[in-house]
């Protein structure tokens, strides 16, 4: 599964290159607390290409305590009625120098994406290893083969509004995926400055146990930010 | 068509089903079922504080003790009774017993599950810990007067001046809550001094997610099992039984083992205990009870 989803990133990034696209940037601050991190901060970065037929995104997170994200996903699209369907291909990994170890995920996942209603769903395999490990050493790998990957957001104005306000389910992230059991739950606003800049701002909150059947506070953050289209 | 408007006929029902269900608390999609984690540690505290920290003294440098979880005792506790029987005919185990939680199924059944291991009392220790099961349905109060803590720890010394340290933990709620975290780190920097053979950690919920055996329960938040992953490993850990997910594995990660036993309750075909034991190394063996047992006798 891995050499496929990396064999479609390349060939779709490479078609980019030639293809006409638009690009997105976007920068936004990021502060939360977690019952782990206690208060955090950082940036998170992302780049996309878009064309009418497809969107490649390359996703960068760094949080304090030296800890950071990376992703990339291709997604080929095609029209469907009044919305689109889209294939999502995704590699990723976060680094974390506070608990000496890293993770790389795989991803592939199908949606639907209408104008005020998207769903997303697929499967994920998670890799988990020792910073530290040797080489040769298969004890400190660790493997989830299989996670359910989701994501149903609602979305109040639509695409191609001048503002919006999206309400999201998830157990994913650009910046982190989640064991299926673990919902993010998170609302995000945003706010056309202009043609070519966006406002955006996202509260996020992740609770934990609620598929333990005791729920309770474990994590939230907020996002503040701009998306420049150039 | 006829299909959605059966799914939207359907799934209500069910969730109103399940809502009336004795065995899950649906509140706790949404809320806390009972007095959160941190409040559970603050209690269990309040009773460590008063009544001090067990030190359990074994005739031998090498022991051998049972653990039993995921009893989900309800109408029927046929193994809970065999386990029972087991532990207190073996004159040469330990005079202790951990049991890993979920030890009730239903609304009710605390004093059915105590009443079971009352022999088990009589001439050992019985040190547990609390369960998401043991929760639902506000029934933390029924598990804090008969066991009184859920999260503490206590050695076990040997005649040749050996020691463990057995760390309990509370891991009910799918998290352990910032005190929890805190004291534990605490106490791992404290008896960090090379005086213990062997460092144990025993919990509910399970750490790892390998297999479908595990993808009907859900289990920490994937940061805090990093976090707790670290910690353990930059303290020592040896071991760190769980339950949960009724399905036994063995993981290794970072030094540390991660043993997951399988589950003890009546209505499930793959029943069975565990018999860990300690000498320089540790060991184990999973021991058959109810319909696994009479099966492998027939």
């Amino acid at each position: 599964m891995r050499s496929v989803i990396f064999t479609i990133l390349l060939l779709l990034l490479g078609t980019e290159l030639f293809a006409q696209t638009k690009k997105e940037l976007t920068i936004e601050a990021v502060a939360g607390y977690s019952d782990t991190r206690n208060l955090y901060g950082g940036a998170d970065i992302s780049f996309a290409l878009r064309s009418d037929a497809s969107l490649a995104i390359v996703n960068l997170e760094a949080l304090s305590s030296k800890d950071l994200a990376i992703g990339i996903s291709a997604r080929p699209q095609w029209t469907l009625g009044k919305g689109r369907f889209f294939l999502d291909g995704t590699m990723h990994s976060r680094m974390f120098a506070s608990y000496e170890c890293y993770e790389f995920v795989y991803a592939g996942s199908a949606a639907f994406d209408f104008r005020h209603f998207l769903v997303q769903a697929g499967l994920y395999s998670r890799m988990i290893a020792d910073s530290n490990m040797k080489w040769h050493s298969l004890e400190q790998i660790n493997c989830e083969p299989f996670n359910l990957l989701y994501r149903v957001s609602l979305k109040l104005k639509g695409d191609g509004a001048p503002w919006d306000l999206v309400a999201t389910c998830s157990d994913f992230t650009e910046y982190e995926y989640e064991r299926h059991w673990q919902p993010i739950f998170s609302l995000q606003g945003r706010y056309r400055i202009d043609e070519k800049l966006d406002l955006l701002a996202e509260g996020v909150l992740k609770p934990a146990g609620m598929f333990h059947l005791d729920a309770s506070f474990y994590a939230a953050w907020l996002k503040l930010g701009l998306k420049y289209t150039f | 068509m006829r299909n959605l408007m059966l799914s939207t006929l359907t799934l209500p029902l069910f969730v109103l089903a399940l809502s009336c269900s004795d065995n899950l608390d649906l509140k706790g999609m949404f809320l806390p079922v009972c007095e959160d984690v941190d409040t559970r540690f603050e209690e269990s505290m309040e009773y460590n504080d008063s009544h001090g920290y067990e030190t359990v003294y074994v005739s031998s440098d090498d022991y051998r003790f049972y653990v039993m979880t995921d009893i989900h005792v309800d109408a029927k506790s046929d193994n809970l009774e065999n386990y029972v029987s087991a532990c207190v005919s073996d004159s040469e185990a330990a005079p202790f017993s951990l049991c890993l939680g979920d030890m009730v199924n239903a609304r009710g059944n605390q004093d059915l599950f105590f009443g079971q291991v009352e022999p088990l009392l009589e001439n050992s220790y019985f040190f547990s810990v609390v369960g998401n099961h043991d929760l639902y349905f506000d029934q933390w109060q029924y598990y804090r007067d008969d066991w009184h803590t859920s999260t503490y720890y206590f050695e076990v010394v040997t005649p040749g001046g050996k020691k463990d340290l057995y760390i309990a933990l509370d891991s009910a709620s799918g998290k352990l809550g910032t005190k929890q975290r805190k004291w534990l780190e605490a106490l791992l920097k404290d008896k960090n001094n090379g005086e213990y053979r062997h460092k144990i950690v025993f919990t509910h919920t399970h750490f790892f997610k390998k297999d479908e055996s595990q993808g009907h329960t859900s289990n920490f938040n994937i940061e805090e099992t990093y976090d707790l992953m670290s910690l353990f490993a930059a303290y020592g850990i040896d071991l760190v039984l769980q339950g949960h997910s009724h399905h036994r594995d063995l993981s290794v990660f970072k030094g540390v083992k991660y043993l997951r036993l399988d589950a003890m309750e009546d209505h499930y075909s793959n029943a069975f205990y565990t018999v860990m034991e300690m000498s320089d190394d540790i060991t184990y063996d999973f021991r058959p009870v109810g319909k696994q047992e009479a099966d492998i006798k027939n």
